[in-house]
C-alpha cells in the first residue's frame, strides 16, 4: 500500500505561540511536506500568503493584538489570495459552535479544537484533501460562473448516493439560487425538510420566497428560524433585509440590533445596522454603530472610508461640525497607507463633506488631489463616483475637470445605453447645450474606433500590437467590458500560438475578473474563461 | 474611578480562563506526546507513567469543556450547532485520538459502524460526551472497549461498551430520573452522566428528544460484558 504523505505540499502555520508552531511542525514533518512556513501574526501571515501559494494553512483563531484568524480568512477570501483548492483550518481553544452559526461571512474548511493529537490532525487533513478533490469539478465551474455545468456535476455525484449527500444538496441549492431558479430550489428543499428541519434548508427556502416577492411566506420562515435557532445570525440578516425591502426600517433595525449584540465583531452586519438606523433617523444608534465599526474594525478588511464618511454624516445631522472634522482627520490617518482605492475613496469622501460644510477652499484642495491621482491612475475612481465628482466639479465652476470625469464614465460604459442616457439628462439639467453634449459623447466613437483597430490587428495576426493597444485602452477605461474581454482575448490568442506562461495567465485572469455581470455572463465571457481553463491544463 | 471598570459577566471570565488553561494543556500534552514518541521502540521505564500522565491531562481538558458547557446550558447561553456528521469518520477520529493511550494501558479499542451511516447532531458537544465516557472506561475496562453506532427508530444510537466490572447499581437505578443525586466526590462518573443527559436533551427533532442509557448487560454483537453507555440522538 502506498503510504499517505504531504509530498509537494506547501504548508503555513500561523500561531503567536512559538511552542505551538514547533509542535505543529513536528506533527507534520514526518509526512514530508515540501515546505513549512511560519507566521506569528495576521500581518505576517498575509504577507506570506501573497508571496507563496500554500496548499494548507493552519491558523490559530486568537493571535493576540492585530488581526485574528477569522479576519485573515475574510481578507484572503475577499482578495482571492488563495485558490479554492487550498485548505484553511482554524485551530482554536475556544468552543467553535458559536463561530459557525453565521456570526461570520466565511467559514474555514474545518475547525480543530485545541488540544489535538497528531493522529487527529493527520486524519482531518486526509479527509479534507479527499473532499476538496471530490468537489473540484463543481468548484471550478462555479468559479467560471458556469452554474449550469456545476449543477450537472452536483447531480452526477448525488446519483451515487454519496456520504456527503447533504453537503452536495446545499451546494446545489446555492447554485440554483444564483441562477434565480426558485421553483427548483423549492422542489429540492421540500423533501430535505421532510427528513429533517435543517436551518440552511429553511433559510434558502425563505430566500426563494423572498426573491419571488412572497414576502409573508419568507417572513414566517425567517421568524420561525430565529425562534428555534436564536444564534443563527444569517436568519436575522435575511429578516432585516426583508423588512428593509418592505420599508419597515424600524423592524429591520430591531432585528439587526439583536444580531449585532451576538456578533459585535462582524463588521458587515454592523455596517448595515449603521446605515439602516441612519435611514430611521436614529442618529444615536447609527453613531454608536459606526463608532464600533471604526474601533473594532481596525484590523478588518471590510473597514472602509465610507464608514468614517457615514459617521461624519451622522455628526452633520447633529450639527456637530467639530466632530465632523475630527472624523475626517481620523479617516485620513487610518487610510494614509492604504491601497490607492481606499486612499482615493477617503479623498473623495472628504471633498463631498467639505462641500456640505460649504468650505470652498478645502473642497477645491481635495478636488485637486483627486484629479492629480486620477490622471495618473484612472482605475482609482469608479464610474459611480465619477458622476458624483463631475457634479461637484460643475458646481465649483470647474467645467473642464467635470468633463474629464464625464468622459471617463462614457468611455467605461460606451455600450451601456442606460448610463449614457443618465449622463445626457444630467448634462441637460445643468444647462449644457446639445453641441456641448455631442462633443462629450464623441469619446464613445473613439472607443468604438479604438476597439475595431485592436480587433483588426489581431485578425491580421499582429497579436503583439493588438495586445499593447488593448492593454493601454484597458488601463484608461478599466471598467469597460468590451475592452477587458478583448484584451483577454488577444492575450489568449497569443498564448494559443506561443504557449502559456504563469505571468500571462495571471494577467489574462485579471482582465476576465474585471468583467462583472449583474445577470447571466455573456457568451463571449464563457468562451474566454473556458479557453483560459484549457490553457491552465497546458501549464501543469 | 470605579465606574470606569466594565464589569465582565461570569461566563466571559470562565470562558477566558478556560481558553487560557486549554492553551497550556495543549502545550503540555503536545510535549508529553513528543517525549513518549522518543520512548517508542526503546525499552523505556517511564513509558507507562507518561501515558498515565497524558490520560490525566486529557481528563482535565474534558472536565474544562464540560464545566464551560454545563455553565452555558444552565444560563441558556448554549446554542446547538447541528450538522450532518459521517459517523464512521467521526468515531474513527475519536478512536485514533485514544488508541495509543489505551494500548499503553493494555486496552484494545475497536469500532463497529457502517461506513455510510450519518446523523445530525452537534459534533463537538457529543464528542465531549463520548470522550468523557472513554476517559472513564480507561479506568474501569479490563482490556477491551468497543465503540459502535447504529440507526434505530429514527434515533442514532452511539454506544461505548467495555468489559470492566460495570456501573454500580445505584447509578443504574438513578438514570431514569436523568439527574444524578450521588455526591460527585466518589469520582467523575456521576458528573459525566449528568453532562451526557444534558447534552442528549438539547438534541431535538420532530418532537423527539435525545436521551442516554447505561446498562451492565452483555453487548449483543461483540459479547463484551461490562459497562455499556449509549446516547440516543433523534
Amino acid at each position: 500500500m502506498k503510504l499517505w504523505s504531504l509530498k509537494n505540499k506547501y504548508i503555513l502555520i500561523v500561531d503567536d505561540f512559538a511552542g505551538m508552531r514547533t509542535m505543529l511542525r513536528n506533527m507534520l514533518t514526518p509526512y514530508r511536506p515540501e515546505h513549512i512556513a511560519e507566521a506569528v501574526s495576521g500581518e505576517e501571515a498575509l504577507k506570506a500568503i501573497q508571496e507563496n501559494d500554500f496548499d494548507i494553512i493552519l491558523c490559530d483563531y486568537n493571535l493576540g493584538p492585530g488581526k485574528d484568524g477569522q479576519q485573515i480568512l475574510e481578507e484572503i477570501k475577499e482578495r482571492e489570495l488563495i485558490p479554492y483548492s487550498a485548505i484553511y483550518i482554524m485551530t482554536t481553544a475556544e468552543n467553535t459552535s458559536e463561530m459557525v452559526m453565521g456570526a461570520v461571512e466565511y467559514s474555514p474548511d474545518d475547525y480543530l479544537s485545541k488540544p489535538f493529537t497528531k493522529e487527529v490532525l493527520i486524519s482531518r487533513l486526509k479527509k479534507l484533501i479527499k473532499r476538496k478533490s471530490s468537489l473540484k469539478k463543481i468548484s471550478t465551474s462555479t468559479r467560471q460562473r458556469d452554474y449550469e455545468s456545476a449543477i450537472n456535476f452536483c447531480d452526477e455525484q448525488l446519483s451515487d448516493n454519496p456520504s456527503n449527500r447533504f453537503e452536495l444538496l446545499k451546494i446545489k441549492t446555492e447554485l440554483l439560487l444564483r441562477i434565480n431558479d426558485y421553483d427548483n430550489v423549492e422542489e429540492l428543499i421540500k423533501p430535505i425538510l421532510e427528513e429533517r428541519e435543517i436551518p440552511w434548508a429553511l433559510l434558502y427556502l425563505g430566500q426563494a420566497h423572498y426573491y419571488r416577492e412572497n414576502y409573508d411566506d419568507a417572513r414566517f420562515i425567517f421568524e420561525d428560524l430565529i425562534e428555534d435557532h436564536p444564534n443563527y445570525l444569517f436568519a436575522h440578516d435575511w429578516l432585516a433585509k426583508l423588512h428593509r425591502t418592505n420599508k419597515n426600517y424600524a423592524e429591520a433595525q430591531k432585528v439587526l440590533e439583536k444580531a449585532t449584540i451576538k456578533s459585535p465583531k462582524a463588521i458587515k452586519r454592523q455596517q448595515i445596522l449603521a446605515e439602516i438606523s441612519f435611514e430611521n433617523k436614529d442618529y444615536d444608534t447609527s453613531e454608536k454603530s459606526y463608532k464600533r465599526i471604526t474601533r473594532t474594525g481596525k484590523n478588518s478588511y471590510y473597514l472602509n472610508p465610507d464608514d468614517y464618511f457615514g459617521l461624519a454624516e451622522v455628526y452633520l445631522k447633529k450639527d456637530s461640525v467639530s466632530d465632523v472634522l475630527d472624523t475626517m482627520s481620523d479617516m485620513r490617518k487610518e487610510f494614509r497607507n492604504a491601497d490607492s482605492l481606499k486612499n482615493m475613496k477617503s479623498h473623495i469622501n472628504e471633498a463631498f463633506l467639505y462641500d456640505r460644510l460649504q468650505r470652498k477652499k478645502e473642497t477645491n484642495e481635495r478636488i485637486d488631489k483627486i484629479i492629480s491621482i486620477f490622471s495618473k491612475d484612472p482605475g482609482s475612481v469608479t464610474s459611480v463616483d465619477s458622476i458624483e465628482l463631475a457634479k461637484l466639479c460643475y458646481s465649483h465652476e470647474r467645467k473642464e475637470d467635470g468633463n474629464k470625469f464625464i468622459q471617463y464614465v462614457i468611455k467605461n460604459n460606451h455600450d451601456n445605453q442606460e448610463t449614457i442616457d443618465e449622463i445626457i439628462s444630467l448634462l441637460t439639467s445643468i444647462g449644457f447645450s446639445n453641441t456641448e453634449i455631442n462633443a462629450l459623447l464623441k469619446s464613445r466613437d473613439e472607443v468604438i474606433e479604438l476597439n475595431n483597430r485592436g480587433v483588426k490587428l489581431a485578425t491580421k495576426g499582429k497579436i503583439a500590437e493588438s495586445i499593447s493597444l488593448f492593454v493601454e485602452a484597458a488601463t484608461a477605461m478599466p471598467e469597460n467590458h468590451v475592452i477587458n474581454l478583448n484584451t483577454a482575448q488577444s492575450l489568449i490568442m497569443h498564448m494559443n500560438k506561443s504557449g502559456a506562461t504563469e505571468a500571462l495567465m495571471d494577467e489574462t485572469k485579471k482582465y476576465l475578473d474585471k468583467v462583472k455581470f449583474t445577470g447571466k455572463p455573456s457568451e463571449k465571457y464563457k468562451i474566454l474563461t473556458a479557453s483560459w481553463q484549457n490553457l491552465v491544463e497546458t501549464l501543469n | 474611578m470605579k465606574n470606569n471598570i466594565e464589569k465582565l459577566d461570569f461566563s466571559t471570565v470562565l470562558a477566558g480562563s478556560i481558553h487560557d488553561m486549554k492553551n497550556s494543556l495543549a502545550m503540555l500534552l503536545g510535549s508529553l506526546a513528543d517525549i513518549s514518541s522518543e520512548c517508542e521502540g526503546v525499552n523505556c521505564s517511564i513509558k507507562k507513567e507518561l501515558s498515565r500522565i497524558r490520560h490525566e491531562g486529557q481528563r482535565v481538558n474534558h472536565d474544562l469543556i464540560q464545566l464551560l458547557t454545563l455553565y452555558k446550558i444552565d444560563q441558556s447561553q448554549y446554542y446547538l450547532n447541528i450538522e450532518e456528521v459521517n459517523i464512521y469518520d467521526y468515531l474513527e477520529e475519536i478512536l485514533l485520538e485514544y488508541k495509543y493511550l489505551l494500548n499503553d494501558r493494555g486496552i484494545d479499542i475497536s469500532l463497529q459502524c457502517d461506513v455510510t451511516l450519518s446523523g445530525f447532531f452537534d459534533a463537538e458537544l457529543v464528542s465531549g460526551v463520548l470522550k468523557t465516557i472513554i476517559n472513564n472506561a480507561y479506568q474501569y475496562a479490563h482490556d477491551k472497549i468497543l465503540m459502535s453506532a447504529e440507526s434505530i427508530n429514527g434515533f442514532i444510537k452511539l454506544t461505548i461498551a467495555d468489559n470492566g466490572k460495570g456501573y454500580p447499581s445505584h447509578m443504574l437505578c438513578e438514570q431514569s430520573v436523568q439527574k444524578t443525586t450521588s455526591n460527585f466526590s466518589t469520582g467523575s462518573t456521576g458528573l459525566g452522566l449528568y453532562f451526557s443527559s444534558q447534552v442528549a436533551e438539547l438534541h431535538k427533532n420532530k418532537r423527539k428528544c435525545g436521551y442516554v442509557q447505561i446498562t451492565n448487560a452483555t453487548h449483543s454483537s461483540s459479547g463484551l460484558k461490562g459497562g455499556c453507555f449509549s446516547i440516543f440522538l433523534p
